[in-house]
């Protein structure tokens, strides 16, 4: 038995010898970059570092890694670019007068496995997203369709009484329930992209979890795909606007650090990469260009009017009480000391890059209601009124709770909001960092106080905020309600009028911002750095992010 | 002999139907579940637990469970949407495995080695050197060393890929494995080099060692045979929990160098509530941790009859 041991231990030994002579061998021959000895055009290819694809199934898949890839790999009726609708699959489109009919009439296009792209393709699709047995997240997309939500929730078990007919190979109906002046924008979105029916039948669940397991109709191929490590795509030859695609392959690197992700992009591994915090000061320090842009997600304090206990809930009801807590805050402060970057104050509740009529929404509406930075003299009269009101004193108060996420960044802001509330009014907040999903839950329950919360735009319109804090409706866990406001959105959402809809939302903002169950806090702008040689990458608010469909590099 | 293994695997049987069944019924108890997304209505939650079956009863739930575990089947996950999850087990398991075999053998061989230099020269600068050295290693976290082994090698020296495992289809071979293994590695090699040494020293003065100098022994063959060979008995009972620890993954490594393992899985389904892939994940990592253990024993009642007549 020791002989044995020994023996192990002796070949370790040898091992580690070995090893430690290999690294010295072959550490100088790793090359930094090599040239391609052809003389013919060098392939254009680009690097990116991404995180694994969690669902490619368009239907059921709803996270940004799988809209940024399939935004490659599948293409829709219409396809969304820069905020912008662009001819997808369908050439050409008719919208009734009434704005309840759309008839797509689509164009001669293959499947990558030679297949034709068929208006049925969509129908089943599309009702394939409503069926309650696909269980797609993201069913509430085909609400907007005649029956989409009754299918949805059980009421009607016959699919084919979905508004999606398909006239003929070529030729798509689409019924909505009630006009909406957005629609070819979610068209475009990742849970009207196709899928096939026979090949959804041959993989059942396993549907685009391998690169063969998947069918696509897109400007990209899918060529590689090792789980949690890399995945790449390619150029489609046979793509019907192949001429506008630039890059010949996308090689996607899994890495969720964000500080190895900028070694590898220091190192050369990578051509783009996401910085935040001091490492923009950083870059812009070293001459490198760092580039911004807003990315739709607005950020916010929402306040449950009962509270987490009587206690809490009596102050909490209180608007002139909710007013103070928002004046005390100096966003740009925060702004400045923690994000470091152009994200902008929270002075309203829809965002400045969301559609309007013909403009961007907050443009053809200008307003604002909070200031950028803090004034406590407004606070503190707010804070006098609300005392009186409720018949009490300041040292009464109770110690309310900071509902926040997980992470260091969340928590310096939570902690600059607590000093601020404390310095400005003398009011005291505990912090409660959680996971996501927990607290998610306790907002659910409104078993909080005041909850550091955020919300991303789903579709291009100001409808995408507006409906949130309507009574009772699923997002609003705050417990307010307003008849008017509530009168005011759901008129907008059946109103054929886009001028008399947009009046509509916007006094219904004004209600809920000025009653403050949700504070406002800033809009985020993101910060990221690129190789001078890749030009043309979109980035937006709104589905793909980042959009590399038309990228080039030039070198 | 028989009778002993038996026992000891209905034992380790036993360990792991307690620990399915508390996970099982633990992580039902954490606020929220693997669908709580903001974006989602009641009536599409609802759809979304009649298709995973929560819409049944907890303890159907289980027996379900329980059978399909019977059959080696994990189930699926719910993050990683249709990929089973013994598939993803298949993919980084091994990959977790091959760095913490490196991992092991650089720590164990160098440790062993930094622990004979320092015990051959107590209280020289040699052995100053690997106090040092070992301090370092028990107290610099990985995330720290990761970083500063990137910058300087990869980042600032480039002669070292920064991140990713190899892959050869890719032309990425063994380069890719050297900082991950440093990493990995330094904080068994600390702790190993100093029970080496305090072995060493303890056996120097055992009867034997004296005997083996009295008949003539040169002092090479002293340390060799006899001083080293007894010293490095009582490392073996290290030896299986760091195998354990260093196969199963590291979270802090595999995320700093983008390797697709399976120590990142964990976080990942706990972040998620991916009710199937914890289940499935603890169970991997505790029958692993439970046959190493079993293993362990058996080797123990080899070598020491002792222990058997004992139990």
């Amino acid at each position: 038995m020791k002989k044995t041991l020994a023996l192990v231990l002796v070949v370790l030994l040898v091992l580690s010898i070995g090893l430690t002579a290999c690294k010295q061998a072959e550490t100088p021959a790793t090359p930094d970059a090599t040239p391609t000895p052809e003389v013919k055009a060098e392939p254009k290819v680009l690097r990116v570092g991404a995180d694994e694809p969690p669902a490619l199934d368009p239907q059921i898949g709803t996270d940004q890694v799988s809209i940024g890839l399939n935004n490659l790999l599948l293409e829709g009726l219409v396809r969304i670019h820069d905020g912008k609708v662009q001819p997808g699959m369908a050439e050409k489109w008719e919208i009734s007068a009434d704005g309840l009919t759309y008839t797509f009439h689509l164009r001669d296009a293959k499947w990558n496995d030679g297949k034709s792209v068929t208006a049925q393709d969509f129908e089943y699709s599309w009702r394939r997203l409503v069926d309650p047995k696909t269980a797609s997240e993201y069913a509430f997309q085909g609400y907007y369709i005649v029956n989409g939500e009754e299918i949805n929730t059980g009421k009607i078990t016959d699919l084919t009484q979905l508004g999606v007919k398909a006239v003929d190979e070529k030729t798509l109906v689409v019924t909505l329930k009630a006009p909406c002046t957005y629609f070819l924008s979610l068209a475009g979105f990742l849970s009207f992209m196709p899928s096939r029916e026979d090949k959804v039948t041959e993989f059942g669940e396993a549907y685009g979890t391998e690169v063969d397991k998947f069918v696509t109709n897109g400007p990209f191929l899918f060529k590689e795909w090792t789980h949690e490590a890399n995945y790449a795509v390619e150029k489609n030859p046979n793509y019907w606007n192949a001429a506008a695609i630039k890059l010949d392959r996308i090689e996607y690197t899994v890495v969720v650090d964000a500080a190895t992700a900028i070694n590898m992009y220091e190192a050369g591994d990578i051509d783009m990469v996401g910085l935040t915090g001091n490492d923009i000061q950083r870059f812009k320090d070293a001459g490198k260009p760092v580039y911004d842009y807003m990315d739709g997600a607005l950020f916010y304090l929402q306040v449950n009017l009962k509270g987490k206990s009587p206690a809490t809930g009596k102050f909490l009801a209180n608007q002139n009480f909710r007013l103070a807590l928002g004046y005390a805050l100096d966003r740009q402060a925060i702004i400045d000391a923690i994000m470091k970057n152009k994200s902008l104050p929270g002075s309203r509740l829809v965002p400045d890059n969301l559609m309007g009529v013909k403009d961007r929404y907050t443009k053809e509406n200008p307003w604002s209601f909070w200031p950028a930075n803090a004034d406590s003299a407004k606070a503190k009269s707010h804070l006098e009124l609300a005392l009186k009101e409720l018949n009490t004193t300041v040292d009464k108060l109770p110690t309310f709770e900071l509902l926040n996420y997980e992470g260091d960044r969340s928590r310096q802001f939570g902690e600059a909001m607590q000093d601020m509330w404390l310095k400005n009014l003398g009011v005291k907040f505990e912090m409660k960092q959680i996971v996501f999903k927990e607290k998610l839950q306790l907002a659910t329950n409104q078993q909080y106080d005041v909850d550091f919360a955020g919300w991303g735009p789903d579709y291009d319109d100001a409808m995408t905020f507006m409906d949130l804090f309507v009574k009772d409706g699923g997002h609003n866990n705050t417990g307010w309600g307003d008849a008017r406001h509530d009168e005011l959105i759901n008129g907008a959402k059946v109103e054929a009028d886009p001028v008399k809809r947009s009046k509509m939302m916007f006094e219904a903002e004004q209600i809920v911002v000025s009653s403050a169950p949700v504070i406002p806090i800033y809009a985020r702008a993101r910060n990221y750095t690129m190789q001078d040689y890749v030009k043309n990458v979109v980035r937006s608010a709104m589905g793909a992010d980042p959009d590399f469909v038309y990228t080039d590099i030039v070198k | 002999m028989l009778r002993y293994i038996g026992k000891r695997l209905v034992i380790s049987l036993i360990t792991v139907w307690v620990l399915v069944t508390l996970t099982f019924f633990l992580v039902r108890l954490l606020p929220g579940d693997p669908f709580t997304n903001p974006k989602m209505t009641p009536e599409i939650k609802a759809n979304l637990n009649k298709y995973y079956g929560f819409d049944k009863p907890l303890p159907v739930q289980y027996a379900r469970y329980l059978g399909n575990l019977a059959r080696f089947d994990l189930g699926v996950s719910m993050k990683y949407k249709g990929r089973t999850v013994n598939g993803i087990l298949k993919t980084t398991a091994p990959v977790s495995a091959d760095l913490g075999i490196r991992a092991v053998i650089f720590a164990v061989s160098t440790g062993l080695l930094l622990g004979i230099i320092a015990a051959l020269n107590k209280d020289k600068v040699l052995d100053k050197l690997t106090i040092f050295l070992a301090i370092l290693g028990v107290s610099i976290p990985g995330f720290v060393m990761a970083a500063f082994l990137q910058f300087i090698f990869g980042v600032k020296l480039r002669w070292l890929p920064v991140a990713q495992w190899m892959n050869p289809a890719k032309g990425m071979g063994f380069e890719h494995t050297i900082l991950p293994t440093l990493c990995l590695g330094f904080g068994t090699l600390a702790v190993f080099s100093r029970f080496m040494r305090t072995s060493m020293l303890e056996v120097v003065s055992t009867d034997y060692i004296k005997t083996a100098r009295a008949k003539g022994l040169s002092p090479l063959q002293v340390t060799v045979k006899h001083q080293i060979r007894n010293a490095m008995l009582p490392i073996v009972t290290m030896l299986g929990p760091t195998i354990a620890a260093l196969l199963t993954g590291s979270f802090v490594i595999e995320t700093c160098f983008a390797i697709p393992g399976i120590g990142r899985q964990m976080i990942i389904a706990m972040n998620n509530q991916d009710y199937p892939m914890i289940l499935g994940l603890t169970i991997f990592f505790g029958v692993f941790l439970i046959a190493m253990n079993f293993i362990t024993d058996l080797v123990y009642g080899l070598v020491d009859p002792r222990i058997r007549v004992a139990k």
